[in-house]
């Protein structure tokens, strides 16, 4: 289990019963100029979406994950089956308004500058011009585009473009976010903050629908997922119910003393045969540790001419004040902003190989008192100084609940 | 209005990013500034006015024209094309909104090119007058830098005339079986008819041709408001040329003391003007005209119905005039972006802009358009073999049906059009009416643009604006 997985799962994130969208029997038959069919994207599709939920759909590149999508923003016209979003029409003007949508690419008019993108949004959602000022100048540093904000967005790299992109799909505050390939084009860093954030999101109350072909992506963040394949739904359901595997159990404990080690085990091997028991050291996933590299590489640096790592999560998205911050919510942000500290050690055990057999060589090595390994990327000094950041730059989008 | 306004803002600035406005301006400025150092004229002041106003408001049209539907087609297909309509229409924006603002943005373009376009003729006629002598300019003020609006008699209705005639005549002219021919018996009214007309038009010498028109307003007309008389004649004699002959022309109402004669030596097939007095014109606004062919002549002179007499005054100034002209260009422009964009709403662009300035050029082949309706077959059979003729004769006429029909509306649509063309007007100082204004707009955007737009927006609002392949 990753750290972001965890934290979701402590989060104590609890999707309402209120369906948001609502998938019936849907088919997309893609025909020729003559009217003859071509491809049949997507086959009888059922699914339900519900309020504060984070929903995958999951598959390989042409298996109808983008057809769906575009079926439920009224972009693509179903063949069969029946769609409602909000309880109406995709197609409804007005429900529009509620929903943010970040597309597989950027398709932002390339000669607009970064401010003038957000802005033109904020006016097709009516939003005063007071507002739109204040919330585009809020997503410009969110994704941290804040210096660049006079720069067209032609001139930007895919992952500038993504962040611009992310920005206007929350230029509205959504009630439902769709997300197609969120974090395609960014870097690690990028893509955690876009994660963190789509968390927070979830958070408020926020619904989410997020396509993704990475594994990780949806395994971070989803509650549920469907798995597409040519087409079809494969397989659905919460991850849980999906990864859980019921034949085997992982206890993590602090490092053990080698004769408690032989005493556990020795337990154990009265029930398990030798070859089924597996004992290693927990290690950070990549992605954890990368971003530990970069963390202590921007405290001794420089500047860059591109996107900088995002900062202060738009105020406007928190629907309650800022001064109701709930500690629940703060101690949730505390651990999502600190994954380090806390959640690293759990997620990372996922990633661990599997050893053959148990080896006594190994498990001395394993059994001895250890620090902090030598190659962590984050003292314990730093981190807590990134926890602090984090909790900065998250409060003020999470300072309160939702309702 | 807020969402259509961000529309309309977006293709101002697509058109600035992409340069498109300052290419468009300084082109429409330098073809301004640049055609009357190449056109000929006449070497009179008049000439060369007319020239100068009809060639670059031509050229303005003409570039302005096309740019709109450039511009038109581009900016909501290539949208579309590269997906960015994705993004707007996910957004509660109706899709009609995004057709409306876009039409907006386009319309606002033209009214500021046009602006700066019309802006620069007015000042570089007005810097030409100025350097003309006082007589040529009082010349120009009366008949071309002015608004002036037209009176003629008021056209009799020969109709139950010739009814009463053909009552008459055709059953002592007519058998029967002759008169079951719908097309001979209509040929004999047509006869009678142009009868009718001769009677009316033709003037033997040692006689004379009363008009009497009714000239309105004409109660607010001071002593020296600016009245021309236009008139036009023909010979019945056979010329290779314009021919000169004596006519003898009083105005105003007989034996009284505001009447004027005059005889003046003018030459057949040829407008000619000259002014009268405002008082010649009674107090209920009638103005009576007579033309007197003398006797020495020796042939009968012929005085069209449609334009034989006709009487042009002062409605307004020239500036005036000239703004009611730029905006029936501009009312032109609407329809043409009305054209463009509900091509581009079910078409790519390039199929878009090559099917409007397709649509374009055989509109301006009116000439074409005419011939082949008065013909009513699209296909010539001079160097079709018999065989061919015979295996082919029933899809080539269904193709002549459909392609007539097409022709037919397309030429009904042309002649509204060509009606209210304003450059004609203001090289020769006539005035467009706010009554004609209104009637262009009337025609040209409610009616034509109306269709046009509802045919393009239920297109757009229907069509799917993406495909499995993301790009559309």
């Amino acid at each position: 289990m990753t750290a972001i997985e965890t934290l979701n799962r402590e989060s104590g994130r609890q999707p309402s019963a209120e369906t948001v969208v609502s998938v019936r029997g849907l088919v997309k038959v893609f025909k020729d100029f003559w009217g003859r069919p071509k491809a049949r994207a997507v086959d009888n599709v059922s699914f339900d979406v519900r309020r504060g939920e984070i929903f995958g759909l999951l598959g390989p590149n042409g298996s109808g994950k983008s057809t769906t999508i575009k079926m439920l923003l009224g972009l693509l016209h179903p063949t069969k089956g029946h769609i409602e979003v909000f309880g109406k029409s995709p197609r409804d003007v007005l429900t529009k308004s509620r929903i943010g949508y970040l597309p597989e690419e950027s398709y932002l008019y390339r000669y607009l500058n970064c401010h003038e993108t957000l802005d033109f949004f904020g006016n097709l959602f009516e939003l005063p011009a007071a507002e739109r000022q204040k919330r585009a100048e809020q997503l410009l540093e969110m994704v941290g585009l804040s210096q660049t904000r006079t720069r067209v967005v032609g001139e930007f790299s895919k992952g500038m473009q993504r962040r611009i992109g992310l920005a206007q799909a929350l230029i509205n505050d959504p009630d439902l976010v769709i997300l197609d390939e969120p974090t395609a084009g960014l870097d690690p860093i990028g893509c955690r903050e876009v994660k963190d954030l789509i968390l927070a999101l979830a958070k408020r109350g926020k619904t989410v629908i997020l396509s993704s072909h990475l594994l990780a992506d949806v395994e971070d963040l989803c509650d549920r997922v469907v798995i597409y394949y040519g087409g079809k739904i494969q397989a659905d359901g919460t991850l849980k119910e999906l990864l859980t595997e019921r034949d085997s159990m992982r206890i993590t404990t602090p490092p053990l003393s080698r004769e408690t080690m032989q005493r556990v085990l020795e337990v154990i091997r009265k029930d398990v045969p030798e070859d089924k028991i597996h004992v290693d050291n927990p290690t950070q996933n990549l992605e954890s540790y990368f971003l530990g590299v970069v963390e202590r590489a921007r405290g001794k640096a420089a500047d860059t001419s591109g996107a900088t790592s995002g900062h202060h999560v738009a105020a406007y998205l928190q629907s309650g004040g800022e001064g109701k911050a709930t500690s629940q919510a703060n101690k949730m942000l505390d651990r999502l902003a600190a994954p380090q500290t806390t959640v690293a050690p759990s997620a990372s055990a996922e990633v661990a190989p599997a050893a053959p057999t148990v080896d006594v060589v190994k498990l001395s090595a394993l059994t001895q008192a250890q620090s902090a390994p030598q190659t962590a990327p984050a003292p314990a000094a730093e981190t807590k100084a990134d926890l602090g950041k984090a909790n900065e730059k998250l409060s003020g989008l999470l300072g309160g609940d939702k309702k | 209005m807020q969402r259509t306004w961000a529309i309309i803002y977006l293709t101002w600035k697509a058109a600035l990013r992409y340069r498109l406005v300052w290419v468009l301006a300084v082109l429409l400025v330098l073809c301004v500034a640049g055609l009357p150092l190449i056109i000929k004229d006449d070497g009179t002041a008049r000439g060369l006015t007319q020239i100068l106003i009809t060639y670059t408001l031509s050229a303005i049209t003409a570039i302005l024209g096309l740019a709109t539907l450039w511009l038109s087609c581009g900016t909501l297909a290539r949208d579309v094309e590269e997906c960015q309509m994705q993004m707007v229409v996910t957004k509660p924006i109706a899709r009609w909104q995004v057709w409306l603002g876009k039409w907006l943005g386009i319309m606002g373009l033209n009214a500021a090119l046009l602006v700066l376009a019309g802006g620069t003729v007015y000042g570089l006629v007005l810097f030409r007058t100025a350097k003309l002598s006082e007589k040529q300019r009082e010349i120009l003020r009366r008949e071309v830098l002015i608004g002036r609006a037209s009176a003629k008699e008021k056209v009799r209705d020969l109709e139950p005339e010739v009814e009463k005639v053909f009552l008459k005549e055709a059953p002592q002219r007519l058998t029967p079986e002759q008169m079951q021919d719908k097309k001979l018996v209509e040929g004999f009214r047509a006869q009678i008819r142009e009868e009718f007309k001769a009677r009316s038009q033709i003037i033997r010498p040692g006689y004379m041709r009363e008009w009497k028109i009714n000239v309105p307003a004409a109660e607010n007309f001071a002593t020296n408001h600016i009245v021309v008389l236009r008139v036009k004649f023909m010979s019945t004699q056979i010329a290779s040329g314009p021919q000169p002959y004596l006519t003898i022309w009083e105005v105003g109402k007989p034996e009284s003391p505001n009447q004027v004669r005059g005889a003046k030596t003018l030459t057949t097939d040829t407008f000619h003007e000259f002014p009268i007095p405002a008082a010649a014109i009674e107090k209920d606004g009638t103005l009576t005209v007579r033309l007197t062919n003398p006797s020495q002549n020796n042939v009968a002179l012929l005085a069209p119905l449609e334009d034989g007499v006709e009487v042009l005054y002062r409605e307004s100034g020239f500036a005036l005039n000239f703004a009611r002209g730029l905006a029936i260009i501009f009312c032109w422009f609407g329809l043409l972006a009305a054209l463009g964009l509900t091509a581009a709403s079910f078409m790519s662009f390039s199929m878009a802009a090559f099917a409007c300035i397709g649509l374009l050029i055989v509109a301006m082949s009116g000439g074409m358009l005419k011939e082949v309706v008065k013909d009513r077959t699209i296909f010539t059979s001079a160097h079709n073999e018999a065989n061919t003729e015979t295996v082919w004769a029933p899809v080539k006429a269904v193709v002549d049906v459909l392609i007539i029909t097409v022709y037919r509306v397309m030429l009904q649509v042309i002649q509204a059009v060509e009606d209210y063309s304003p450059i004609e007007s203001l090289s020769s100082g006539r005035s467009i009416t706010w009554g004609q204004l209104a009637k262009a707009y009337g025609l040209m955007w409610l009616l034509f643009g109306g269709i046009c737009s509802t045919i393009g927006i239920i297109t757009f609002t229907q069509r799917e604006l993406a495909t499995a392949q993301s790009k559309v």
